[in-house]
């Protein structure tokens, strides 16, 4: 009687109304609306064209260092170094307008670069180097301002592009004149490079794994002239590939540069090929606007301003405004504390954790950062193991286990068991975090709160649907048996895989536990730290896991093949067994089916139909068991401008992506001393750490 | 004495070579590799799609030799242990000998200093509770004691970090310097910025070496100041004070000296939460950092190095052992 | 030195030594000296106050769930301070203390979005000892409800206010004690006996089996501890019982971590084994067993009570840890380790401090076996 007073007495304190009848099963019921949370930003959504568009200028301006190097002879003219219609951001979208030069961005990352040559698989640190680094066919990052009507990648090294009549075939019309960052000219032979000599050529393996499958089966790519190139589709219209050709995974390389190392061209082998530009190689070409110039290791990498950038202001200011790019090499977790204290600043705070905390220091008028947060893009998942094919483990407890989540009851059960409000308050209490039954996000423009099936918190109908699934506590200890027929009538024991590496995650693995005990489950937590996790998830041992999940909920564009098991490995819960077959269920194969209508779909309606029927088909059974959604937080120092409202830590690319640095500044009133290459360019590539300085 | 030296050398080798081993069998028994981190980062920083993070871990492992049999791994380490670059890491992707040479000397004069300062004090002060036994300084230097020895570390560093970041709002985080002070010759105020950095480590450390040295410290000369010969010397007509000193402390020393095999390891150890909550490059964070993404030949190597530490420890402190007390005769 | 160094010996006139004091008043284990280590340990108040602590934690750890005011495995309010305590209520002052229920209200914080709680003052709830309230079972075999104190209201009573899940805090942390406790003596015992025989029998025996003893103490010291709790987590199926599970932790934390204590025992005993009264006891034909237990362990008894005392919250703290690996004392199972997990972020130290409270546990419990092993130290020789 106590522990029901006790119970009743924390929902109405909480404000939760307790489920009414004693239900026989679960039962779907409104879902109560996200709380309302004043501390989101406001996006404003425009259309591709409010951006930027692409255009010449009457005139053009730079720095004053810039300048004084041009006029000393060491640099050519600025008319000279843009392209013939530069990229040019409008000022409408810019939330402080047209910007002043100068200043720094010191970001603090916890990865180190193994070299610069993305192109055949090395890594630069992360954190935003190469996005930096990488100006790609189309972009994506700025995408979570853009209306859901208009919605497709912006145009980027491509400024345009028109499908044939059949669909087939997309001709892509390049950025003319552009220059990389040596000064070199950019053209359609860069962008073949990289498709023939590294996607193409099987022994090269590009970052972020672009193959010729990424884009289609069977595409191919020609190119018509030094501007143009054309590509070849097997199905009509696949215009998700766009979203494909943006960072990630179609990034060229500088041709002039990568091309005399690639063994095609060269003895070298392919290993030498990739090493070709080790950590100390500085001056890197590039497209992005800025460039590496030094690199202390396990220190610091600085980025300089590239003068070839292509991309100006609509007063012709050419871009970016910052100086300087600065990079401390520490570790992840440190980039937070950095970015309070005001010695970085910038950070992508995912850990809810730390919200309060982090709020109270930016209230102080003398704190040096603020906290932007987003839509609510941070979500997690209790995903059940559904092969019972032999991937993963096979022992009698682990095949009955996963042969109870193929069972809807006991589905069912799981998620009418879990206390999701609670769960959201265990990581931060307020408004941050919103009740999730799973699918897609609220936050993704394709989400339809019609289409999305919610069953309730009701301890009574978790129980009764366990029983539904054939699971009586026989032997009287609280914690329901198999049928005598199935793993020896034992208890029903479940491991959940959960990330040891966050308190998130396992705060949410204590609450799927607790909540367990409280409906006759147990539930044994598996907590693994990094690789090990990772290594256990990709060999399907676990019954559940609790996993933060990735683009394809946030966006549903993006890595839309996560979505369903189309193929042998692309989900991270049910994947093929040993006879290389996913044994999809009957409702698996209706995802799938709707999943690949939606790869294939054209029409933006159709789409938007596509996804709410995947919607309502995931929700209803329970595909996973959702959790809980949060929106994440920018820490940004507070003398920034031009860092658009809204801006998520991650949604279609990560923060440095989203707010567009090149046009972020910092007002002369703010500007800081923190430069420490100040007045200086980027020199040959090729030269040795801070030395090749243009000055 | 240089037979003896000389017969703890070569004694050091066959256990290493055990040491290395087991260690090495031991890394490698985690589930996970360095091609399952690789994967990890497509998916998370790069969001590349499962099939293609699975199929670059695959071809990690084979371009790296992954899949090979433990023991070939183990002797192609060797080998380069035995060249002295100990192998690449996977990690920073340069020798682990370079890897070393930056972050080794750093770290050991934080744990230098640390340990001294640590012993000094400890010691200092576990002399005058001894002294004093049962008065307010005892008490006093005792609570501060158990505070040391109870607080957690990791919370200990946490605490600092909150005060500092958020609440004062301090400029020297991260690092062994501030980035400007990264590109300056050494000169005092390089100095200076390196203790802004590096002081709270070496306050946590040291706290906690105080409170054990005090409390060894304490309960042996305790021991020494009951035993009949102290009393002898005080009716000698010794003060008390140079009695505590010149009879009671040299005995009390022993346990100590014996501590000091183990302590650059402790140390090395003890100063890794705070210098990962502090974001110090320090060895101690390198055995962390490699461990949880699998750059096995650099945990290796440090596991090596610490081993090669606590070995030479334990040949001092007997050597200590045997200066302080002329009766302990070595290698009998 | 003067021949009192070898007092209680005495050298007789053909040159030898011989023992002057009677064996059993010194270590047999004769009455009359339990009986002085008793008499002169009653009288240090720091010993006797650690002797009740740490009587009165066996007891907790034991019958934890009597002295649990509320259940510790229900959920309520998340995050809540302190349930206040006051001697005055509105009706005015009185002699039983009343406590009032957190309640929190629609209102938000304008900085941190967090829901405004505060003190229900309209409700005044009594404490009264004796109190009945959640079932449970006594020493894990009797049913009962009732419980040392509490409010008779039949509401969760939050002395140290609530976790992440709105769980009592006091109640798990005594709840808690058992596994801390129990984890910690167990290891700290295997942990002293190994080390200790090992530290004794090497430096007193010395030569060749010294320098054996000492090169497999060294592959001890050399184990990498990180690593092998990983591997261990990885290697130990994650469903198989929370016994067999801690019975593993406790045999692994021992196996690491006696190798400090035997080489500090052996430092001390390789002192203590060349000193001259020593090598008069072997003169005078004295066993190496009687020598050890008379000579050379009491002298280093205070050694290993002090590495006892440290070595308790160690434990704690590595078995917090290694719940953080997963691999030891897991959820629904409650321990300080596990506790103390949840104060590793930066609201627990801005906004939720009673978090922290597993720390004031441990601190407690170090400070109870410190004054206990002070005071025994003092006391074990009582001549």
């Amino acid at each position: 009687m106590k522990t029901i007073t006790g119970l009743m007495a924390a929902m109405l304190a909480l404000g939760v109304s307790a489920s009414t009848a004693l239900a026989d099963g679960a039962t779907a019921a409104q879902l109560p609306d996200p709380p309302k949370f004043d501390a989101q930003g406001k996006v404003t959504f425009v259309g591709v064209g409010d951006i930027l568009t692409y255009a010449a200028l009457p005139a053009y301006n730079e720095p004053e260092f810039v300048k004084a190097l041009e006029k000393a002879g060491k640099l050519p003219a600025l008319k000279d170094r843009l392209p013939k219609e530069p990229m040019v951001y409008k000022t409408g979208n810019m939330k402080d307008g047209i910007g002043v030069y100068g200043d720094v961005m010191r970001h603090v990352i916890g990865g180190r670069p193994e070299g610069w040559n993305y192109w055949a698989g090395q890594s630069q640190g992360w954190g935003g180097i190469d996005i930096g680094l990488s100006e790609c066919l189309t972009r994506t990052g700025p995408l979570f301002q853009v209306k859901a009507e208009e919605l497709q990648p912006l145009p980027n090294l491509a400024k345009g592009w028109d499908w044939s009549a059949d669909g087939h075939q997309l001709t892509m019309h390049l950025i003319e004149g552009a220059k990389w960052s040596d000064g070199e000219p950019f053209s359609a032979d860069d962008v073949m490079f990289y498709w023939e000599k590294n996607v193409l050529d099987t022994n090269v393996h590009p970052l972020n794994g672009a193959n010729p499958g990424t884009f289609g089966e069977g595409t191919t790519l020609e190119k018509v002239d030094a501007n143009t190139v054309k590509w070849t589709f097997k199905n009509a219209f696949p215009t998700q590939v766009l979203y494909a050709m943006a960072y990630g995974t179609f990034c060229p390389g500088p041709a002039h540069i990568l091309a005399p190392q690639h063994p095609a061209n060269s003895k070298n082998t392919y290993d030498q090929f990739k090493n070709a530009f080790p950590p100390s190689y500085m001056d890197m070409p590039t497209m992005g606007a800025w460039v590496v110039v030094d690199h202390k290791p396990d220190n610091i990498v600085v980025l300089r301003r590239n003068p070839y950038y292509w991309k100006v202001d609509e007063k012709g200011n050419q871009l970016p405004y910052l100086n300087e790019m600065q990079y401390r090499l520490s570790t992840w977790a440190d980039r937070d504390v950095q970015a309070v204290a005001g010695t970085g600043d910038f950070s992508n705070l995912e850990q809810a954790e730390n919200y309060v905390e982090s709020l109270k220091k930016s209230a102080d008028p003398a704190a040096p950062a603020r906290l932007e947060f987003g839509q609510r893009t941070i979500g997690y998942a209790l995903e059940f193991n559904y092969s019972a094919n032999g991937w993963g483990d096979t022992d009698d407890r682990s095949v009955a286990v996963h042969n109870l989540n193929r069972d809807l009851h006991f589905r069912k059960a799981v998620t009418s068991m879990l206390d999701r409000q609670r769960l959201g308050e265990s990581l931060v209490k307020g408004p941050f975090t919103a009740i999730y039954p799973g699918g897609i996000y609220p936050g993704t423009s394709f989400y339809d709160k019609a289409s999305t099936v919610y069953y309730p918190y009701s301890v009574d109908a978790a129980k009764a649907e366990l029983a539904a699934a054939g699971l009586k506590d026989s032997d009287g200890d609280g914690v329901v048996n198999f049928p005598k027929d199935v793993n020896g009538g034992k208890n029903v024991e479940i491991t959940v895989l959960g990330n040891a590496d966050y308190q998130s995650d396992k705060s949410l693995v204590e609450g799927v536990i607790a909540m367990g005990e409280k409906a006759g489950l147990k539930v044994i937590p598996k907590l693994l730290s990094g690789k090990d996790h990772d290594a256990a998830r990709d060999a399907g041992k676990f019954d559940w896991q609790v996993l933060r999940q990735g683009s394809e909920v946030i966006t549903a564009v993006q890595d839309t093949g996560h979505l369903a098991p189309i193929g042998p490995n692309t989900t991270y819960f049910h994947q093929a067994g040993t006879d290389g077959k996913v044994d999809v269920m009957d409702f698996e194969q209706k995802l799938v089916d709707t999943v690949n209508k939606f790869i294939g779909a054209k029409d933006a309606k159709d789409r938007i139909e596509l996804m709410k029927e995947y919607q309502k088909i995931a929700t209803e059974n329970v595909y996973t068991a959702g959790l809980t959604v949060y929106p994440g937080a920018l820490i940004i120092n507070k003398r920034f401008a031009n860092v658009a409202p809204g801006a998520p830590i991650f949604m279609y690319n990560w923060a440095e992506d989203n707010i567009i640095r090149e046009r972020v500044f910092v007002p002369a009133d703010k500007q800081s001393k923190n430069e420490l290459f100040p007045d200086t360019l980027p020199g040959k590539p090729g030269s040795a750490p801070g030395e090749g300085l243009l000055k | 004495m240089l037979r003896y030296l000389a017969y703890r050398i070569l004694a050091a080798i066959p256990v290493l070579f055990v040491m290395t081993l087991i260690t090495f069998a031991i890394i490698h028994s985690t589930p996970g590799d360095y091609a399952d981190y690789v994967a990890q980062q497509l998916r998370v920083q790069g969001h590349a799609t499962n099939e293609a993070a699975l199929a670059a871990a695959q071809q990690f492992r084979i371009d790296h030799g992954l899949n090979d049999p433990l023991i070939i791994q183990y002797f192609r380490w060797m080998k380069d242990v035995l060249t002295g670059n100990f192998g690449t890491s996977y990690f920073f992707n340069r020798p682990i000998s370079e890897v070393l040479a930056q972050r080794l000397p750093p770290s050991l004069g934080l744990v230098i200093t640390v340990h001294v300062l640590g012993t000094i004090i400890g010691v200092s002060l576990g002399i005058i509770a001894a002294a004093r036994q049962y008065s307010w300084i005892d008490t006093l230097i005792s609570f501060v004691g158990f505070l040391g020895i109870t607080t957690p570390k990791f919370l200990f560093a946490l605490v600092l970090i909150y005060i500092l970041a958020f609440k004062v709002g301090v400029q020297e985080l991260g690092s062994f310097y501030s980035s400007y002070w990264s590109y300056q010759p050494m000169s005092f105020g390089k100095l200076w910025n390196l203790i802004l950095h590096v002081w709270p480590i070496i306050l946590v450390g040291v706290l906690n070496g105080i409170s054990y040295n005090m409390r060894m410290m304490r309960g042996n000369l305790l021991d020494t100041l009951n035993a009949q010969y102290v009393e002898t010397a005080r009716a000698k007509g010794l003060s008390y004070g140079a009695t505590v000193l010149k009879h009671a402390v040299p005995n009390a020393l022993h346990p100590l000296a014996a501590y000091q095999s183990a302590v650059m390891r402790y140390m090395i150890e003890g100063e890794i939460e705070t210098s990962v909550i502090f974001g110090i490059p320090t060895i101690g964070v390198a055995i962390v950092l490699s461990m949880g993404i699998g750059d096995v030949l650099v945990t290796a190597t440090l596991m090596l190095i610490l081993g090669l530490v606590q070995i030479v420890g334990g040949i001092v402190s007997d050597l200590l052992l045997a200066w302080l007390d002329p009766r302990v005769r070595l290698g009998e | 030195m003067s021949a009192d160094l070898l007092a209680p010996y005495v050298k007789t006139e053909d040159g030898t030594y011989v023992d002057v004091a009677p064996l059993s008043a010194r270590f047999a284990g004769g009455d009359s000296y339990i009986v002085l280590v008793w008499r002169k340990f009653r009288h240090s108040v720091m010993g006797m106050i650690g002797l009740t602590l740490v009587t009165l934690l066996l007891l907790v750890a034991l019958f934890a769930d009597f002295f649990a005011p509320s259940d510790p495995r229900e959920p309520t309010l998340a995050f809540a301070p302190p349930d206040p305590i006051s001697f005055i209520s509105k009706n005015g002052f009185s002699l039983r203390p009343q406590t009032y229920a957190i309640v929190e209200g629609d209102q938000l914080d304008p900085v941190t979005f967090q829901p405004l709680n505060g003190p229900d003052y309209e409700h005044p709830r009594p404490i009264k000892f004796l109190v009945p309230g959640y079932a449970y079972r006594l020493l894990g075999i009797i049913p009962a409800s009732l419980h040392l104190f509490g409010t008779d209201d039949g509401k969760p009573f939050h002395v140290l206010g609530t976790d992440k899940f709105g769980r009592d805090i006091f109640s798990r942390g005594l709840i808690g004690a058992r596994i801390s406790l129990g984890l910690a003596l167990i290891a700290v015992s295997f942990i002293t006996i190994v080390g200790t025989l090992v530290g004794l029998s090497s430096g007193y025996l010395g030569g060749r089996y010294d320098a054996w003893v000492q090169r497999v103490v060294d592959i001890f010291f050399a184990l990498p501890q990180l690593p092998l709790y990983l591997s261990l987590a990885a290697v130990i199926p994650v469903t198989a019982p929370s016994e067999v599970f801690l019975a593993i932790v406790v045999v692994v934390i021992a196996a690491l971590n006696w190798a400090q204590l035997s080489r500090e025992v052996r430092g001390k005993t390789l002192a203590l084994a060349r000193i001259e009264y020593v090598r008069a006891a072997q003169a005078v034909g004295a066993t190496d067993m009687r020598i050890i237990l008379r000579h050379i362990l009491p002298n280093v008894v205070s050694h290993i009570i002090v590495s006892i005392t440290t070595w308790i919250p160690q434990i704690v703290l590595i078995e917090s840890f290694l719940g953080f690996l997963g691999f030891a004392v897991k959820p629904p199972l409650i321990s300080w380790g596990m506790m103390l997990q949840d104060c590793g972020n930066f609201s627990v130290l801005g906004s939720y401090p009673w978090i922290l409270s597993p720390v004031g546990f441990v601190l407690l419990t170090v400070f109870a076996f410190n004054a206990l092993g002070d005071g025994l130290r003092d006391a074990i020789d009582p001549y």
